[in-house]
């Protein structure tokens, strides 16, 4: 733990450091203020700022050095086409309960297959809901059917209730606003 | 095939991205978020992507989503107690090399019709106030306003189209 | 042949463990705590898995655009319960899960906070596809007091939620 904030600390330090002693060149600054929002959130000033660092920081990103990836990120990057091939499978069958463990030798690779598979054959009996068939009654299937019909009726619901407030926070927080703004320059260019 | 030339990507790049969200956003959690999102992007957009340009498309998509992820935070703290609806953000886009942005830059800014070739000249090259740079072109403020905002998305179109041809 | 077997014995019992933990470690996964001693039992639960809504997208084949839409999901997990008199117990659930999935990077699509209702919705979003949706609902109009919790686990496409919805209602007479 003390050493995870201590390294944390370090590279903090280093970016704190590198922004302390150089500013986004003004190139950044230009390409910061094409990224303006069509509605501004909050303080914009403060939105410009950040743009402007990160391209800052992007661009000296070398300078300033790079961070060891985690493991964890390293793995789970490693899966990405992993998970991709495996939820173009069948439905009905269950993924494998991947394990990760690194063998050198053949014959435990071997062995481990073979102990991963009977492990999948062995929960697909567990998790259907019926014990004895392969499959679901169709009862169950109409059940499950049903509920999901009830899940959705709720969502439907939810997308219900946020347009209709869209809609009526759109007319009141833009439409009429914009309806004010726009009769103000036909003022000014009647004065002028 | 497409899945060897990914995991090369991962393997040269993944410690850039990693780092690149990191200092943007300063959390390791969301920093890894961010990368596993990114690397996932590329991995389903795989046969449209340039691979020879496969390091400043990363760093685009990456710094992009920082900044929209920095602007979520900063959303999120403001709800008020009345009514807010969040309307789905638009995903900023732009991809390009620093070493070539001042050239363009220029090119692109003297492309813009007036008066926006000169708001952006004097806003945002030079600095300028608005109410400044609203007597030197004689325009009012509020017309200085929306054809800065409106100049600053056309240079972006432009910057968009540059990237993207 | 000692360590084989060693190693299938291990396996075997950690199995239920690792299979329960699966779809918790799913990226559009969301706990929700259990509100029955506040509540009592949920007036819903429901907990579909992707095995199931395999089965039920093979039952609305007549439409495959909706038929695709089921597959692609991997868990469907709803709790509602009736709460009576006191909304506090749901809504400190409904604030207690948007704090926590927000620190999760969650994004936060709608947010509604009126007297007699009070919805959030959240999802998560890799890349551009919505692999995860939370739902929470605090409704206290007329006499229904309910408090609906749902986490759609999968790929989501949310401009078809209401086509799933007719499709499924005309199909089970709802």
């Amino acid at each position: 733990m003390n050493n995870d904030d201590h390294s944390q600390e370090k590279w903090q330090t280093k970016l704190d450091d590198f922004l302390a002693q150089s500013s986004p060149s003004l190139d950044n600054k230009v390409v910061a203020r094409t990224y303006e929002q069509d509605e501004p959130i909050g303080n914009q000033l403060d939105d410009l700022q950040t743009i402007e660092q990160a391209l800052h920081i992007e661009e000296h990103l070398d300078e300033i050095g790079l961070q060891a990836v985690p493991e964890a990120l390293q793995n789970k990057l490693s899966q990405i086409t992993k998970s991709d091939h495996s939820s173009a499978n069948d439905t009905i069958e269950h993924k494998d309960n991947v394990i990760k463990v690194n063998f050198n030798r053949k014959l435990s690779i071997v062995a481990l297959a073979a102990c991963v598979t009977m492990v999948g054959i062995l929960n697909f009996n567990w998790s259907t809901p019926s014990f004895n068939n392969q499959q679901p009654s169709l009862a169950e299937i109409n059940q499950a059917q049903q509920d999901l019909a009830i899940a959705f009726n709720y969502l439907s619901l939810a997308k219900t209730k946020s347009t209709s407030q869209l809609t009526q926070t759109i007319n009141l927080k833009v439409h009429q606003p914009m309806m004010k703004s726009l009769l103000k320059p036909l003022t000014i260019f009647k004065e002028s | 095939m497409n899945e060897k030339i990914f995991n090369v990507a991962i393997k040269d790049h993944q410690q850039r991205i990693y780092s690149l969200a990191l200092y943007i956003l300063r959390d390791k959690t969301e920093a890894e978020d961010i990368t596993q999102d990114v690397f996932t992007r590329l991995w389903k957009t795989i046969e449209q992507v340039d691979m020879s340009k496969v390091q400043q498309w990363l760093s685009t998509v990456t710094r992009n989503a920082c900044i929209d992820r920095l602007r979520k935070r900063k959303e999120f703290t403001q709800v008020e107690d009345d009514v807010q609806v969040t309307i789905a953000h638009q995903e900023p886009a732009g991809n390009f090399d620093h070493n070539q942005l001042s050239h363009w830059l220029k090119q692109a800014i003297s492309s813009l019709k007036e008066p926006y070739s000169s708001l952006i000249f004097l806003c945002d090259v030079q600095q300028k106030s608005q109410d400044i740079a609203a007597q030197s072109l004689d325009l009012t403020t509020n017309q200085v306003k929306v054809y800065l905002h409106r100049a600053r998305k056309e240079l972006r179109g432009l910057l968009e189209e540059h990237i993207y041809e | 042949m000692k360590n084989f077997l060693l190693t299938l014995f291990i396996l075997l019992s950690l199995s239920p463990a690792i299979q329960a933990k699966e779809i918790s470690e799913e990226r559009g996964y969301v706990s929700f705590d259990n509100l029955e001693a506040d509540y009592g039992e949920p007036k819903v639960m429901i907990n579909l898995n992707q095995s199931m809504l395999g089965f039920v997208s093979k039952l609305s084949a007549s439409d495959p655009e909706v038929s695709e839409l089921i597959s692609k999901l991997k868990a469907v997990r709803v709790q509602i319960y009736s709460m009576n008199n006191d909304d506090k117990p749901a809504l400190d659930l409904m604030t207690k899960v948007a704090k926590d999935i927000k620190n999760k990077n969650w994004m936060p699509i709608v947010t509604i906070n009126e007297k007699k209702e009070k919805v959030r919705i959240f999802t998560k979003l890799t890349g551009e596809i919505m692999d995860g949706l939370v739902v929470m609902i605090i409704n206290e109009e007329n006499d229904k007091k309910e408090a609906v919790f749902i986490n759609i686990i999968g790929e989501i496409d949310p401009e078809k939620i209401n086509k799933v919805t007719d499709a499924l209602q005309i199909d089970t007479g709802l």
